[in-house]
C-alpha cells in the first residue's frame, strides 16, 4: 500500500486552508463582479448622458449653421451678395 | 410493574412514539429527496422556475433610430434621448403629494387625481411622454411614490419644414409612418436589446445577469438630397406662392447623370418638429404622390415622335395658317396666327396648330410609345411611399380629338418628379434612368435603359435650349452665365363640370447648362392668381432662381463667349 506523502493531520490541515481560501476567493471575486457591474452601470449612464449632449450640440450646431440664418446673416448684417460673373474666374484643373 | 422505564411507560409504547416520530422524519426527508434530487411531480425545476418568474426580468435596452443625413453628411433627422415619465397609480394615487407633481408637470391636479382613479387597478401609466432628460430628472429627484422613468428616443429634424415632406415622419413609438422614414425603416430601425436582471419586492434592479441580446442600433442613412439646394428651393417656391398667390407648388431637381433626386420641395409646408400643429394635407410630398395634367410639357415627347418618323427634321416647315385648326366639333387656336414656320418654331412657340398637325401625321400610337418609354405611367424607382405612377389613356376607341389632346398632354396626369425624369433623358443622351434618393458616386451610378437614340436627344436639347431664347415661351427662364432649356406648359384645373376657364397649373420643366446638360428641375404652380398664370410667367422664373443656385452651389463651369470672357451679366434680359 502506498503511504501518503503527508501524515494525515497534516493533510486535513492543508485541505482546510485550502478550503477557507477559495472561500475567501469566492467573496473576492463576487465583490469584484459587483463592483464591476456599478462600474458598468456608471458608464453605461455616463455614455446615454453624452448621447444626449452629442444630439443635443449636434442639433444645436445645425440650428446656428442653418441655411436660412446663414443667408441672412450674409446679406442682411455682412451686406454680402454673389459675386457677378464678371468678377469671376474659372481656375482650371 | 414491569422493568423501570425512564418516564414509567411501557417499552412498546416508547418503541411506537420513536417509530412514529422516526416515520415522519422519514416521510419529510423522502419528500425533500423528492423536491431536490429526483426532481418528480412539482420537484426542483419547477421550483426554480417558480423563483425565477417572481425575481427574474428582462428588460428591452433602447437603441436609437440611424441618423438620415444629406449627401455632404448635414445631420436632417436625428433621435435624441428623452425619458418618459410614467406611474404605478397603485402606489400613486392615494399620495399626499399630488397637488405637489401637478404642479412641477404643469398639469391641473383634478385631471391627474382623474387619471390616477381610471387606471387604479392598473400598475402602469404615462404621465408625460418624450421629456427632455433635464426636465425628467427633476421630477425624479422628488421621489414621488411609484414614478419613474422610462428611456425613449426622439426624433428631431434640425431643418424643420425645409425637409419635413420628403424625410416624413416617425411616429410615437419611432416608427416610420411617412416619407423616408418609411420607406428605409428596416435600415434605420435598430434592434432593439435584451438584458435580464433579478428585482426585489419594489421592482428594483438587484442583481444583473448581463445582456442576451446586444442592442444593435440603427443605420446611417446618406440620402442624395442637398440640404443647401434644398433650401434654395424651399425659399423661391415659398416666394413663388407668396407672389402668385397660388395654393399648392412643387419642385424638384435631379442629377440625370446619376438618377439622385438632389432636391425636392413643396407647399404648402408643415414643422415635423411640432407634431401637434400637424395637418396631414401639408404633410404630402405632392412632387411624387400628387398627378397633374403635364399639359405642354409634353409637346417636347411629341417632336421626338415626330423626329423618330422620319417625316420631320427641326427644319421641316408647317403651315399654321389661319391660326386655329377644326378636329372633329373642337377648334383649337393659337394666340395669333404664326404662319409657317419650322418644326423646332412650333415647340419654341408652343403652338396648338401646329402640334396637331404633328400629332395627325405621326399617330397617337407613336406618342403614346415615346409617353411609355420615357417612363410616364410608370413610378420612377425611388420607393417612395405614396408614389403614383399617373395614368397613360388606354381607350378602346380613340376620338378624333383625343388623339390630337394626347400630343399637348391633356388625357394623361404624371407627377412633377416624373416630368423631371423624362426630361433627364435628353440630358442623358437618350438614357433613361430610375431615380434613387439616395446618394450615389457617379461611377456606380444605376445603369439606364437606352430609349432615343443622342442624335435625337441632341435635336430637342437645340430646341429646349431656344424656347428661354428672345422669341421663346420662357425667357424669364434665362440663368445669368448660363444657356438653359425647358419647356413651358399651362393646363386648365379640372373641376365639377370639366376644365375651369380661369384656374390654372403653370409648369415649367429645364435643363441646365444646355451645352453640358446635367440639372433637371420641374417647377409647378397649382393655381396662380392674376393676369401671371403661365408657366412662362408663374414658374419659369423659379426654375432661373432655383437653377442660377444649383449650378453655382454644384459648381457647373459658367459659358465662355467667344472673346474668352464670361458671358457677363448684361446678357441677360431680366
Amino acid at each position: 500500500m502506498r503511504t501518503l506523502p503527508l501524515s494525515p493531520p497534516v493533510l486535513g490541515v492543508l485541505l482546510a486552508l485550502a478550503l477557507v481560501a477559495s472561500g475567501l476567493g469566492l467573496v473576492w471575486s463576487t465583490h469584484e463582479v459587483r463592483a464591476g457591474y456599478a462600474r458598468l452601470q456608471v458608464l453605461e449612464l455616463e455614455r446615454w448622458q453624452l448621447q444626449e449632449e452629442y444630439t443635443r450640440l449636434l442639433l444645436e450646431l445645425n440650428t446656428w449653421a442653418a441655411p436660412h440664418r446663414i443667408s441672412q446673416i450674409a446679406s442682411d448684417k455682412l451686406f454680402m451678395l454673389p459675386p457677378a460673373l464678371s468678377l469671376s474666374r474659372v481656375i482650371e484643373q | 410493574m414491569t422493568a423501570a422505564s425512564p418516564f414509567g411507560l411501557s417499552k412498546w409504547r416508547y418503541g411506537l412514539v420513536c417509530l412514529l416520530l422516526m416515520g415522519l422524519a422519514g416521510l419529510l426527508i423522502g419528500r425533500l429527496v423528492m423536491l431536490q434530487l429526483t426532481d418528480s411531480g412539482s420537484g426542483a425545476v419547477f421550483l426554480r422556475e417558480q423563483g425565477a418568474l417572481r425575481t427574474i426580468r428582462t428588460a428591452e435596452i433602447p437603441v436609437y433610430r440611424g441618423l438620415i443625413e444629406d449627401r455632404n453628411g448635414t445631420p436632417l433627422a436625428v433621435s435624441s434621448p428623452v425619458v418618459s415619465l410614467w406611474a404605478n397609480p397603485k402606489l400613486l394615487k392615494d399620495s399626499l403629494r399630488l397637488g405637489e407633481l401637478a404642479d412641477l408637470l404643469s398639469i391641473d391636479p383634478n385631471a391627474l387625481k382623474e387619471k390616477l382613479a381610471f387606471y387604479g387597478d392598473k400598475q402602469f401609466m404615462y404621465l408625460a411622454r418624450h421629456q427632455t432628460p433635464e426636465f425628467a430628472r427633476k421630477i425624479l429627484q422628488g421621489q414621488f411614490p411609484g414614478v419613474k422613468g422610462e428611456r425613449e428616443y426622439r426624433r428631431y429634424y434640425p431643418a424643420g419644414e425645409v425637409t419635413a415632406q420628403v424625410l416624413g415622419l416617425t411616429n410615437v413609438d419611432g416608427r416610420g409612418i411617412a416619407g423616408v422614414e418609411m420607406a428605409f425603416e428596416d435600415w434605420l430601425r435598430g434592434v432593439p436589446g435584451k438584458k435580464r436582471f433579478i428585482k426585489d419586492l419594489h421592482g428594483e434592479m438587484v442583481r444583473d445577469f448581463g445582456v442576451i441580446d446586444e442592442p444593435r442600433p440603427g443605420k446611417t442613412l446618406t440620402l442624395s438630397l442637398d440640404l443647401r439646394l434644398q433650401y434654395v428651393q424651399h425659399r423661391e417656391l415659398q416666394r413663388a406662392m407668396k407672389e402668385t398667390g397660388a395654393v399648392a407648388g412643387s419642385a424638384v431637381t435631379l442629377d440625370a447623370w446619376t438618377g439622385e433626386v438632389l432636391a425636392i420641395s413643396n407647399y404648402p409646408v408643415f414643422n415635423p418638429n411640432a407634431r401637434s400643429t400637424l395637418d396631414y394635407g401639408s404633410a404630402r410630398n405632392r412632387a411624387v404622390t400628387d398627378v397633374y395634367e403635364p399639359g405642354s410639357t409634353v409637346k417636347t415627347l411629341t417632336l421626338v415622335a415626330a423626329l423618330e418618323s422620319g417625316q420631320f427634321s427641326l427644319d421641316t416647315l408647317i403651315d399654321t395658317t389661319p391660326g386655329r385648326i377644326r378636329v372633329g366639333s373642337k377648334v383649337l387656336h393659337d394666340p395669333r396666327n404664326y404662319g409657317e414656320m419650322t418644326l423646332s418654331r412650333v415647340i419654341e412657340k408652343s403652338s396648338q396648330v401646329g402640334v396637331t398637325k404633328l400629332a395627325q401625321a405621326v399617330g397617337h400610337e407613336a406618342i403614346l410609345d415615346v409617353l411609355h418609354r420615357f417612363g410616364l405611367g410608370a413610378d420612377t424607382g425611388t420607393g417612395f411611399p405614396g408614389e403614383r405612377a399617373g395614368v397613360l389613356p388606354n381607350h378602346a376607341h380613340w376620338s378624333d380629338i383625343e388623339k390630337v389632346t394626347l400630343a399637348f398632354g391633356y388625357g394623361l396626369n404624371a407627377t412633377p418628379i416624373q416630368l423631371a425624369r423624362a426630361y433627364a433623358v435628353f440630358a442623358n443622351e437618350g438614357v433613361r434612368r430610375p431615380l434613387t434618393l439616395l446618394k450615389h458616386d457617379y461611377d456606380n451610378a444605376i445603369q439606364g435603359d437606352r430609349v432615343v437614340t443622342a442624335e435625337i436627344a441632341r435635336d430637342v436639347l437645340t430646341v429646349l435650349g431656344r424656347v428661354t431664347k428672345p422669341g421663346g415661351t420662357a425667357t424669364l427662364a434665362q440663368v445669368r452665365g448660363f444657356s438653359v432649356g425647358g419647356k413651358t406648359g399651362t393646363v386648365h384645373k379640372v373641376g365639377e363640370g370639366g376644365y375651369l376657364d380661369d384656374q390654372y397649373v403653370a409648369l415649367f420643366v429645364g435643363i441646365a447648362p444646355i451645352n453640358e446638360p446635367r440639372y433637371v428641375t420641374a417647377i409647378l404652380v397649382d393655381q396662380p392668381l392674376g393676369d401671371h398664370y403661365g408657366g412662362g410667367l408663374a414658374a419659369a422664373p423659379v426654375y432661373s432662381r432655383i437653377t442660377e443656385e444649383v449650378l453655382r452651389i454644384r459648381n457647373a463651369r459658367p459659358e465662355r463667349s467667344d472673346t474668352g470672357a464670361l458671358l457677363a451679366d448684361a446678357g441677360v434680359a431680366q
